[in-house]
């Protein structure tokens, strides 16, 4: 556990000097996003790595957080820091409605419905007229002449190197709540959910209660990163938000680094993000979707030969050079998680 | 101290058992057997509150359970040791001991309670810090049922203990119940029915859901219909 906390730090820290070497705003970019992506990793992470419950529909939380903030923004000029909270509230609130009933469903059922929970919310969102329907919201840009404290109030700067900064942040606040959660009495609880539903029960554990809980934190999370794209790529519409392939791209990343481990989406994201990126560049329009399949290929490798994912592959290599110290190293092994 | 009356239970439409009816008294160590499909798991998880009873009534210390939800069960004093034992595998042996003291708040008896199971399975001190899927399955089933009494129960319920178990570990695991059953009630289901008879003080036998004989288990191994059905003496 403290060599998680020193190994987060040490992570935060290099991230927070990167962005006084890199001048180039591809790089600076693509850091921002990952950051934004691998912090719904996080939040994924709670609801299946910890709690088993896979959802394949986190794409509508995280646009339910962006909905919320950019039009309170949009159509009242409420700055998006506090319609960022009230897009986290939302965006819980609609996870409990979501999730009370289809908890009952098991497995790949649960998967499925969350995956048509997030194609409904879609299809409302292109055809609701108070948040522009399928033409999207474009976010009011301030002048040039903007002040410092406005910008911060209204989130909006024109430089990328405060985006790194503000991604960074929250991902270092949601990466030590998910290291709090992951050893405290609810991260057991919930791992007891995970590994046997029955006998979760029948130790006295209420798992509804405990998968909602996870639910909350998980779709708050999400919706925080979703206020935070908006007012980073300052347009939205309901294609870009729910689309499946959001969805998708955090589960693949989370699952590449290493499922129900802190770091896991992090690492998945610090491959996948530049990986997309650089196919969108150098490809254009005509190269989408390269990059999912390239994904796709290493997920593909990832689950046939290591299906604990990346942390999977240093874990058993740490775990090798232990061993050849003697004696002690097979028992480490298997001790270790 | 666990009375069940007329119990009907079923899966959705399905119906399993028909007005089924048996008792518990403290100390004893009651055995339901029956071969497979004769509704003795079912039995197990109506009383620990998993499956709802279409009607009927289970009363235990007294008090009505049958329309308690399975996390309180536990809290009333009933511990579960699920079939198939369904540990927790990916967590230490001593994690699956300390959520099965879930329902206990003080750290002091959780950790008195940790150091009576691990004096009453050794085996599971020697392993504390393993995996709880790397045991063998005697083990994992000795795990199961520590990890249900570290709640302190009342009542133990054992379902099919025996289960993918070779005859040796089995013998061992039931010699571990009958210790148990000096210090707590149990209410164990079996198919694995000469050495569930032999253990217990009392035992009923289930047949398509419903009872068709009760009775201490000496005499029931005694018994004509026992030693054809069964035992195929």
């Amino acid at each position: 556990m403290v060599k998680n906390k020193k190994a987060i730090i040490i992570l935060i820290a290099i991230m927070a000097i990167l962005p006084i070497f890199i001048k180039s705003k591809v790089v600076l970019n693509a850091i921002v996003l990952l950051l934004i992506f691998a912090t719904l990793g996080e939040a994924w992470n709670i609801i299946t790595g910890f709690a088993g419950q896979t959802s394949f529909g986190h794409a509508a939380y995280f646009g339910i957080g962006a909905y919320t903030s950019a039009v309170l923004y949009f159509h009242y000029e409420i700055s998006p820091l506090i319609g960022m909270v009230l897009g986290a509230i939302i965006a819980a609130i609609i996870g409990v409605v979501t999730s009370y009933p289809t908890f009952r469903l098991k497995g790949h059922y649960f998967a499925i419905a969350t995956l048509a929970i997030a194609e409904v919310i879609k299809q409302l969102f292109i055809s609701w007229r108070y948040v522009e329907g399928a033409t999207g919201i474009s976010i009011p840009i301030l002048p040039r002449s903007a002040t410092f404290m406005e910008r911060i109030i209204y989130l909006q700067f024109n430089e990328k190197v405060p985006w790194v900064y503000i991604s960074l942040f929250l991902f270092a606040v949601v990466v030590f709540i998910c290291d709090y959660l992951e050893n405290s009495k609810m991260g057991y609880y919930l791992k007891a959910i995970r590994e046997s539903h029955e006998a979760a029960e029948s130790i006295g554990i209420n798992t509804t209660n405990y998968k909602l809980y996870a639910m909350i934190v998980s779709s708050a999370i999400s919706a925080l990163a979703g206020s935070i794209y908006a007012q980073y790529i300052l347009y939205i519409d309901p294609f870009m938000m729910f689309s499946l392939e959001v969805s998708m791209k955090i589960v693949l990343l989370t699952v590449l680094g290493g499922i129900g481990n802190i770091f896991g989406p992090i690492i998945g994201a610090a491959i996948f993000i530049p990986l997309s990126e650089f196919t969108r560049m150098k490809l254009g329009g005509s190269g989408t979707g390269i990059d999912l399949m390239i994904y796709g290929a290493l997920i593909v490798l990832i689950s046939v030969f290591q299906p604990k994912g990346i942390i999977g592959i240093v874990e058993s290599i740490r775990n090798r050079s232990t061993k050849k110290k003697g004696g002690e190293g097979e028992v480490e092994a298997l001790t270790r998680n | 101290m666990l009375k069940v009356k007329n119990l009907n239970v079923g899966y959705g439409n399905v119906p399993v058992l028909f007005d089924l009816s048996l008792e518990v008294k403290q100390g004893e160590l009651v055995s339901v057997v029956g071969s497979n499909g004769a509704g003795k798991s079912t039995l197990i998880r109506a009383i620990s509150g998993i499956l709802k009873p279409y009607s009927g009534e289970i009363e235990f210390m007294g008090e009505r359970i049958d329309n308690v939800p399975a996390y309180k069960v536990v809290e009333k004093g009933i511990a579960h040791v699920p079939e198939g034992r369904q540990v927790f595998g990916k967590l230490s042996v001593k994690d699956n001991l300390l959520l099965g003291a879930y329902t206990i708040r003080d750290e002091k008896i959780i950790n008195a309670r940790l150091n009576e199971m691990y004096e009453l399975f050794p085996r599971l001190k020697e392993r504390e810090h393993q995996k709880a899927e790397t045991l063998s399955g005697g083990e994992q089933q000795m795990l199961a049922i520590a990890r249900g009494l570290m709640s302190n129960p009342k009542l133990l319920m054992v379902d099919e203990v025996s289960l993918g178990l070779a005859p040796v570990i089995v013998e061992r695991v039931l010699e571990v119940l009958k210790v148990i059953s000096k210090d707590v009630t149990v209410l164990m289901v079996e198919q694995n029915v000469q050495e569930a008879l032999e253990i217990a003080d009392r035992a009923y036998v289930i047949q398509n859901g419903r009872i068709v004989m009760e009775g201490p288990g000496e005499e029931l191994l005694e018994s004509d219909m026992i030693k054809k059905a069964y035992l195929g003496l």
